[in-house]
């Protein structure tokens, strides 16, 4: 890793990033914001958390997520009927909200991801490969996948009292997609991405 | 020491917030990514207090209106989230009570005061620390998206127990409003500009 001079996105002090080692981290003199964590062969390790959660997402949607029973009713809900509950009466907004916080942006987040790094991987970067590096980002805080299993903890604690509650094949396979979402952004850095881009580009150009 | 410290904005530069790339400060675009480039003086305090004020209104109908409506044997009961929370505290279910008070009521309130307080002390200077209100304004992006929580709570429980005439529950107008709230406040925590609070130093 070269020296680079770059600003605090924090404080906007002008600094350069000295050469780092593995598990170590960057933080602005001034205010004290994280700039940078540099492991070794980290772009590996997020193509590799971020495939694995790709399959768990793909797998918790196709099984039954929760089994509910109670005087002799049965329900089984898969995760998708779980966000369907606001649409079926009628709040279309609150429906779309969740289903896009806890699947869709997660879903386009490791895509992008994805691309992007695979774009790294080759001779010459697919088109593109700068916007959706940079729309990729943008998404991030928007993903609520870790709030929806928080929440579905919660429900599962209020209506124990209630009725028999069993997790199914697609609770335990999105639990995993957490964990690996979880691996993932532990990896992901921003600094560093942008800098293996300008590395391929350099390289592409030359 | 301070004297030492020089700013892209002083260098006339202006730094793109998702790719590092330094611009020129006149550029519009970022030459890297081609995203639009913030100056720091842009119009990031009113962005941040009109969000505040939208959050404040749906905040109104978010814990006035019932939350859900639970039938049980045809008694219909409306639940507010503080109603919610009251239940929960008599039923001895005091861990889920406090989760669901701590991000439905506290951080939501919280962080509308603590972004007010933080663009009252960068337009009126009266910050002593720039660090500590840094500090705040980390801790207040980090933890807006867990108010959510709730929302999921009854999307949950309204599609898991749908029994019939014996019992079911379902989702009140506030779901809207709260999810409306937890929405504006983070969208007015990424606009407020954390330079800011620096720029008195320099």
């Amino acid at each position: 890793m070269k020296k680079r001079h770059i600003a605090c996105p924090e404080c906007d002090l002008l600094l350069s990033i000295p050469a780092l080692k593995h598990k170590q981290q960057a933080l602005c003199p001034r205010c004290g914001g994280v700039l940078t964590r540099y492991y070794r062969h980290s772009q590996h390790k997020l193509l590799a958390f971020a495939l694995t959660s790709a399959i768990f997402l793909l797998l918790s949607l196709k099984f039954p997520f929760l089994v509910f029973s109670s005087h002799g009713h049965t329900k089984e809900l898969t995760l998708l009927q779980s966000m369907q509950a606001f649409g079926a009466a009628q709040y279309y907004l609150v429906s779309g909200v969740l289903f896009f916080s806890a699947i869709i942006i997660p879903a386009l987040f490791i895509s992008g991801i994805t691309y992007v790094l695979w774009s790294f991987d080759r001779k010459k970067l697919l088109p593109f490969t700068a916007s959706v590096l940079r729309l990729t980002l943008l998404l991030l805080p928007w993903n609520m996948a870790e709030i929806f299993l928080v929440g579905v903890f919660v429900s599962l604690i209020k209506v124990m009292t209630l009725a028999q509650v069993s997790l199914e094949m697609s609770f335990y396979s999105y639990v995993l997609f957490i964990l690996n979402l979880a691996a993932t952004l532990l990896y992901l850095d921003k600094y560093q991405l942008w800098c293996l881009y300008q590395i391929r580009l350099k390289h592409q150009n030359v | 020491m301070s004297e030492l410290w020089l700013t892209a904005k002083q260098n006339h530069q202006c730094q793109c917030h998702l790719c590092f790339a330094l611009n020129s400060e006149d550029e519009p675009l970022c030459w890297q990514c081609g995203g639009t480039l913030h100056g720091v003086a842009t119009k990031s305090i009113q962005q941040t207090l009109a969000l505040l004020f939208t959050s404040v209104l749906l905040f109104i109908p978010a814990n006035f209106l019932p939350m859900m409506t639970t039938t049980y044997l045809a008694n219909q009961t409306d639940s507010t989230i503080l109603g919610g929370v009251i239940l929960l505290w008599q039923h001895q279910s005091y861990l889920v009570a406090v989760i669901i008070f701590m991000a439905s009521i506290v951080i939501p309130v919280g962080k509308i005061i603590a972004l007010i307080w933080l663009c009252y002390a960068v337009q009126f200077k009266q910050l002593r620390t720039s660090k500590s209100g840094h500090r705040l304004y980390r801790i207040i992006d980090f933890i807006g998206r867990w108010s959510m929580i709730d929302v999921y709570v009854v999307a949950i429980l309204v599609a898991m127990i749908q029994m019939g005439s014996f019992m079911s529950i379902q989702p009140g107008v506030a779901a809207i409003a709260f999810s409306g709230l937890v929405i504006t406040t983070m969208f007015a925590a990424k606009t407020f500009e954390p330079r800011l609070l620096w720029r008195h130093t320099e």
